[in-house]
C-alpha cells in the first residue's frame, strides 16, 4: 500500500508540472491525501497506553 | 523585489525538503542502516504532499500563469500536507513519550526524527501564514535569467526524483506485502 501512495504522489508531482488543468493537480492531490490518510489510519490501531 | 523574494521563498521550502527526504532520511537508512517505521514512511508522504504546494507554485510562475487563486492552492497544498504530516508525528511522539521510553531509532540534537518531522511541519504552517499575510507583497514572479530559471526545473526534477527514489526503497521494504510490518528488521523485498 505505502508503495501505491508513492506512486499516487509521484503521479500527481508529474501532473502538476506537466497539466495546466487546476482541477486535475486539486483531484490528484486529494487522492494522494485521503489515501495517505486512511493509511494512518490503519496503522492506528490502538489507543495511546498512556498511565502516569 | 520583494516577488522574486517569495518566488526563492518557495525555492527554498522545496529545497529544505528534498534534503530532509534525500539526504537526512536516506543517511538514517542505508548510512546507519535503520528501517523506517510504517509512520516514518507517512511522514514522508506529508512531507511531500506539502511539497506538492512549493512544486505547483514554482511551475506556475515559471510558465508565467501563476496567479492570486493559483498562489493560494499552492499554499493549501502546502498547509494540508503539513497538517497530515504533524498528526503522524504527533501519534508517533505520544507512542514514545512514556518516561523511560528510548523511542524509535537514532536521535538528532537530541531529538528523534519524528519529532524533528513536527518541528518542519509547524515552520511550514508559520511560513505559509506569512505569506498569506503578505501575500500581495510576496507573490512569486520568476526570474527571467535563464541560469536561475534551469536552477529552479532542476531542483523540481530533483524533487522527482526524490519521490521516485523513496517508491522504489519503500518496494524494497515492503515487498509484496499491503503494509510494513511495525518494527521492520529487513528488507521484504530481498527475503
Amino acid at each position: 500500500m505505502d508503495t501505491i501512495i508513492f506512486g499516487l504522489i509521484l503521479a500527481s508531482v508529474l501532473i502538476i508540472i506537466f497539466s495546466q488543468k487546476r482541477w486535475l493537480a486539486v483531484l490528484s492531490f486529494g487522492v494522494a491525501a485521503i489515501s495517505s490518510l486512511l493509511l494512518f489510519l490503519h496503522h492506528v490501531t490502538s489507543v495511546l497506553p498512556l498511565e502516569f | 523585489m520583494l516577488q522574486k523574494l517569495g518566488f526563492w521563498a518557495v525555492v527554498a521550502f522545496l529545497v529544505a525538503y528534498i534534503g530532509v527526504l534525500s539526504g537526512a532520511m536516506f543517511y538514517f537508512q542505508f548510512g546507519l542502516g535503520e528501517f523506517p517505521c510504517p509512520l516514518c514512511i507517512t511522514q514522508r508522504m506529508g512531507m511531500m504532499l506539502s511539497s506538492l504546494g512549493a512544486v505547483y507554485i514554482l511551475v506556475q510562475a515559471l510558465r508565467g500563469s501563476l496567479d492570486s487563486a493559483k498562489f493560494m492552492t499552492g499554499l493549501g497544498f502546502a498547509v494540508l500536507g503539513a497538517l497530515i504530516g504533524a498528526s503522524m508525528s504527533i501519534r508517533q511522539i505520544l507512542l514514545h513519550i512514556m518516561p523511560g521510553d528510548p523511542g524509535y531509532g537514532g536521535a538528532v540534537l537530541g531529538l528523534h526524527l519524528y519529532s524533528w518531522a513536527l518541528v518542519s511541519f509547524v515552520v511550514v504552517l508559520v511560513f505559509v501564514g506569512l505569506l498569506l499575510m503578505f501575500a500581495k507583497e510576496f507573490m512569486p514572479v520568476a526570474p527571467v535569467a535563464k541560469w536561475a530559471r534551469t536552477l529552479t526545473w532542476v531542483i523540481i526534477w530533483v524533487f522527482v526524483f526524490t519521490v521516485a527514489a523513496n517508491m522504489v526503497v519503500v518496494f524494497a521494504e515492503e515487498g509484496f506485502n499491503w503494509y510494513l510490518p511495525d518494527n521492520p528488521t529487513s528488507y521484504q523485498l530481498f527475503g
